[in-house]
């Protein structure tokens, strides 16, 4: 098995399931003849050419928009959004069209279409190249939201999405990019949309994170260990729909939970996940479920970006202070 | 085919009213379907309401400046064409009515520090949390703690246990229940009860309430007996307001109430419950009864709202169907009085000199003597017993 | 090679101003052809004036409807008859797809919509929006413009697919002001997408009229800037719109792109049933468009060509009558439609989440 970045996981996918799927098409801005700007689509237009793989307009709001239709005429989009915080310009056509195809039209059209996003701060990007929006998105009935953290989930999810008969937003970790190396099996496989993933097993507490931010869990946990606290990673892979027997599965087990989420506090994804765990583990509790944000304060630029987002520090403090409790 | 109830649609996107601008035709006139009947202004815009068939205008129940609510009346049309539905409106109040009566009506262990785990423990273990000591910061309560007081180990005494153990099934308080023994308890532990109990011939008003029955059956209606015993008691309660009050004993003041909203007393599976008929006093005979059905029926089902159960301001209590005979009742608090009636049955009693048979029905008026004395508790039995004993006065 | 001029000195007047073609007209406002040929065999004007007919009566009967409490809010296209019907006769409903707004009912039914499912759109029955069969036809679009990215995806998903299919879009004067319009016809002019823009003007968006939505002396005009032709043709002329469109689907079955086909027509009822244009409109201006009326235009056309004589037209109004009536009595009777329906299109299958949701549901009467 190679190792390989999610970026790799990502161009992996997209290969094979274009060379499988003939009705696979990738479109979006710059993702043609450069490759995308982080070359996730690497080497598909000199393999399938400009009919299957199509550099659009600047144009969000088109290229959501005409995903729907490209899946009405019979093909498999797989639409690019270069950075989640542009999909805004095209949140009508994501939100109260692609998410709503199936349910406007009764079940007489479906959109079996992947958009895909990298998205996540901490790469010292510029001004709304970093946010996260995720919870935007899951409150749109019918969208499934996937944010995978590892290659190897990566390309397993990514196969699941393109070939899920529904609109999926695709969140790709843009800090693990380059930076989440892992193991990734060469051939097709797919991983089950709807699963979250115990990335490490733990009895005292239980910490919830998914993409970007696993990675930070993961360490904290281990600070944690080293004072002798058990810590449960549940890294969520998929928010809509939420893994809610997994949650409820390891907060009965340990009795104590911590969020951790990127995004700005109030209103954030790990919102529901707290109401999920008090809804199917309320008995279990020893404790008040502890969230770990970034402050209600837009995504700053560069310098105040390390202050901002959540570290492992931020979350070690949040464990032991559910501890005490 | 009949009449038809033409009412007030919302012909805007969230409309609650709108104003008569001008009548089209008048009442007599025979109009066609899609016929415009009437002019409605409403803040969005003027518009006509036509004809939903053909038929002719019985009845404008509006005139020309008066705000009709949406949902209401405007016209009724004697109509020759069946006439379809309107669109359907989600019956709002009724979809919340199964979790608000059996939601607890307190927190059991209320103001005390203890984690869900905790709680839950405690429940099982048959632990009072207001019994126990917390170790824990600021008292709170550990799952220790409760093991400890369940093997009794530590802690108070708890003041609401059981002073003896029993060894037959345990059947946890709950909802309505629940609801019942706090709201019984109260009663007795703080209102001084006094009970008179009274004799009533029933026997014009047993055949009025027949009569009143077999003339909304033949309408299709219901007409629960219970209805002439809610107005009876609406109307001594306008005579007699003393017994349409509360006690603020907080504040020290009796709270004379302008509505008259009797509660009725209603056995259901789950225990008593006592749905509320607002304004029994000034509601014509047709509608009291359709009311009285709506709540009881409502709660027989165990679905009353909880804006049903709210707003008392008397009760009364019929165990006529089950033979009741005379009793006490407990005042449900804040309220200050109530009326219980038993069943109808013949007994020997002497008119002019003679011993005939007649229909009795017991009646007992309790009151809480703290706001009415025993004068005032007996004069409201008269005015009771006067309107049953001569029960034409109610159906006007 | 041009010269070049330094900026200060370059004369900007009457750049703006564009040389568009002149307005397609067939028949004047009292049927009269202003050309030689009328563009279709008077057997199709009889037809396509029925289904005009169909439209309007429709409209007028939800209109009583509705304020009688039976039906739900809903936008007439009363006026606009000719401009949707023309269209949808000029496109072939094997092949192609009716992409509409939400005031095009008359056109859809041209195309196969049924009239019953009509109908259940205005009681606010979920199953109007299903498309039967495969009517190829995408479902009503509250969203202002928000069908016309899809619309153009489809089309240039038929065209990779050598699909012989057009795409007809339609939307009004105030969807030429939303971001999907234009980020849609930049596509379609890049994408020399098979797709017809119907940009039906009737003159108001609500209460805001043309001339406050744009600049632009005409709506078809901004067809120009994205590479593509625009025009404009009477749309009370059942006669010019179809033949434009017409025109225009040739154009984008032989793959010369898209069209911007503006249909300039007007308004004759109410922006929707909560709408009360006597706030806005100016009276003089109404009643000028009912002189315009795209059904008596046609009635004239075709009484003055033999077609028909009155009583043959009192013969449709009552065939048109009976059929309005049948269909609204088969609406009444589809069943109202249950949770699990509803639940059901989610997505293709129910994630354990949404079944407990419904499970909730449907005991409790709320989620």
């Amino acid at each position: 098995m190679a190792e390989l970045t999610v970026v790799e996981a990502v161009n992996q996918a997209l290969t094979l399931e274009m060379a499988r799927d003939r009705r696979v098409v990738v479109f979006g801005e710059d993702v043609g003849r450069s490759g995308g700007v982080f070359r996730a689509t690497d080497g598909l237009f000199a393999k399938h050419g400009p009919d299957r793989v199509i550099d659009t307009p600047l144009s969000e709001g088109v290229i959501a928009g005409a995903a729907i239709g490209l899946a009405l005429a019979g093909w498999v989009p797989v639409a690019e959004i270069q950075f989640l915080g542009f999909v805004h310009n095209g949140f009508n056509q994501v939100v109260d069209q692609l998410a709503r195809v199936r349910y406007r039209s009764a079940g007489r059209f479906s959109a079996q279409v992947t958009i895909r996003a990298p998205y996540g701060g901490g790469v010292r990007a510029p001004e709304l190249h970093s946010d996260g929006f995720e919870a935007h998105f899951a409150h749109a009935p019918g969208l499934k939201v996937v944010a995978p953290a590892t290659p190897y989930d990566t390309k397993g999810l990514l196969l699941a999405s393109i070939r899920d008969p529904d609109p999926v937003l695709f969140l790709e970790p843009l800090r693990g990019y380059r930076q989440v190396k892992g193991e990734v099996p060469e051939g097709d496989y797919e991983v089950e949309i709807g699963k979250a993933r115990i990335a490490r097993e733990g009895s005292d507490v239980t910490l919830i994170a998914w993409s970007g931010a696993v990675q930070i869990a993961l360490q904290a946990a281990d600070d944690a260990q080293s004072q002798g606290v058990s810590v449960e990673v549940i890294d969520l892979r998929t928010l809509v729909p939420l893994d809610a027997a997994t949650l409820a599965a390891s907060v009965t087990k340990t009795g104590r939970a911590v969020v951790l989420q990127e995004a700005a506090l109030t209103g954030g994804f790990g919102a529901e996940v707290v109401a999920t765990i008090q809804e199917e583990a309320f008995f279990s509790l020893q404790a008040p479920i502890r969230r770990v944000a970034s402050p209600d304060v837009p995504y700053p630029v560069q310098m105040l970006e390390e202050q901002y987002l959540p570290n492992p520090e931020r979350v070690l403090e949040a464990i032991l202070a559910t501890t005490r409790e | 085919m009949g009449r038809f109830e033409f009412r007030l649609p919302d012909i805007g996107e969230g409309l609650a009213e709108a104003e008569v601008a001008k009548w089209l035709v008048s009442v007599g006139d025979r109009v066609n379907e899609d016929q415009p009947v009437v002019e409605m202004m409403t803040d969005k815009a003027t518009v006509e309401l036509p004809s939903p068939g053909t038929g002719v205008v019985v009845e404008q129940l509006a005139s020309e400046g008066d705000v009709v609510k949406t949902g209401a009346v405007l016209y009724v049309l004697e109509t020759e064409t069946q006439i379809g539905a309107a669109t359907r409106h989600p019956p709002v109040a009724e979809s919340h009515a199964r979790a608000a009566v059996s939601a607890d009506a307190a927190n059991p262990g209320a103001g005390v520090l203890a984690p869900p785990a905790v709680r839950k423990l405690a429940r099982e273990l048959g632990v009072d949390l207001a019994g126990v000591k917390g170790s824990g910061p600021g008292g709170r309560i550990s799952a220790e703690d409760v093991q400890k007081h369940a093997a009794g180990g530590g802690g108070l005494p708890s003041s609401t246990q059981a002073p003896a153990v029993g060894t037959g099934q345990r059947i946890r308080l709950r909802g309505v229940q629940k609801r019942m023994a706090e709201t019984m308890a109260l009663s007795a532990r703080t209102i001084p009860h006094v009970t008179g109990f009274h004799e009533v011939d029933a026997g014009a008003f047993a055949d009025l309430a027949a009569r009143l029955r077999r003339e909304a059956e033949s309408k299709g209606a219901r007409f629960p007996f219970d209805t002439l015993l809610v107005r009876v008691a609406a109307i001594a309660l306008r005579r007699h307001p003393i017994l349409n009050a509360s006690l603020d004993e907080a504040r020290g003041e009796i709270v004379m109430h302008e509505d008259v909203n009797v509660g009725v007393a209603t056995a259901t599976p789950d225990g008593l419950i006592v749905p509320v008929v607002k304004h029994a006093d000034t509601l014509d005979l047709d509608r009291l009864a359709a009311e009285v059905d709506r709540v009881v029926s409502a709660a027989r089902e165990g679905k009353t709202s909880v804006s049903d159960l709210q707003g008392g301001t008397f009760t009364i209590s019929n165990t006529g169907s089950w033979r009741g005979g005379h009793g006490t009742s407990l005042i449900r608090p804040p309220e200050v009085a109530l009326v219980a009636f038993g069943r109808i049955e013949d007994k020997a009693v002497v008119r002019d000199g003679n011993v005939v048979a007649r229909p009795m029905m017991p009646m007992s008026v309790t009151f809480d003597h703290r706001v009415i004395d025993g004068e005032a508790g007996l004069s409201f039995a008269l005015t009771l017993r006067s309107l049953i004993e001569d029960p034409e006065q109610l159906s006007r | 090679m041009k010269k070049a001029a330094p900026a200060a000195h370059a004369n900007l007047d009457g750049v703006a101003s564009l040389q568009m073609p002149p307005m397609v007209r067939y028949l004047d406002e009292d049927g009269e052809l202003l050309v030689e040929e009328q563009p279709m065999s008077d057997e199709l004007a009889l037809a396509g004036y029925r289904v005009m007919l169909r439209g309007r009566r429709f409209d007028e009967r939800s209109v009583s409807l509705q304020r009688q409490g039976r039906m739900v809010t809903l936008a007439p296209g009363i006026g606009q008859e000719a401009a949707t019907v023309g269209a949808a006769m000029a496109i072939d409903a094997r092949t192609d797809w009716f992409v509409p707004q939400y005031r095009e009912l008359a056109g859809q039914l041209w195309h196969g919509y049924p009239l019953r499912l009509a109908f259940l759109w205005h009681v606010g029955h979920p199953i109007a929006f299903q498309m039967p069969g495969d009517l190829k036809m995408l479902p009503f679009q509250a969203a202002i413009a928000g069908q016309l990215p899809q619309a153009v995806g489809l089309a240039w998903g038929l065209k990779l697919k050598g699909d012989p299919g057009v795409v007809l879009a339609i939307f009004g004067d105030g969807g030429t002001s939303q971001g999907d319009f234009h980020e849609a016809a930049n596509l379609a002019g890049v994408m020399k997408a098979p797709i017809i823009f119907l940009c039906q003007n009737n003159g108001w968006a609500i209460s805001t009229s043309v001339a406050q939505q744009t600049a632009s002396e005409t709506l078809a005009q901004k067809a120009v800037a994205y590479g593509f032709p625009g025009i404009q043709c009477d749309g009370n002329d059942m006669f010019a719109v179809y033949a434009t469109v017409r025109e225009a689907a040739r154009r984008a079955r032989e793959g010369q792109g898209p069209t911007l086909v503006e249909a300039v027509t007007y308004r004759l009822g109410l922006h929707t049933t909560a709408d009360d244009p006597s706030r806005y409109e100016p009276r003089e201006l109404h009643d000028l468009w009912v002189n315009r009326d795209p059904l008596r235009r046609m009635q004239l056309h075709l009484i003055a060509r033999g077609v028909v004589d009155k009583a043959a037209l009192d013969r449709i109004e009552e065939e048109v009558k009976d059929e309005l009536r049948v269909a609204w009595d088969e609406a009444q009777k589809e069943p109202a439609p249950d949770p699990d329906f509803y639940f059901g299109q989610v997505h293709a299958d129910r994630s354990l989440r949404l079944q407990r949701q419904l499970e909730r549901f449907a005991k409790d009467g709320n989620g």
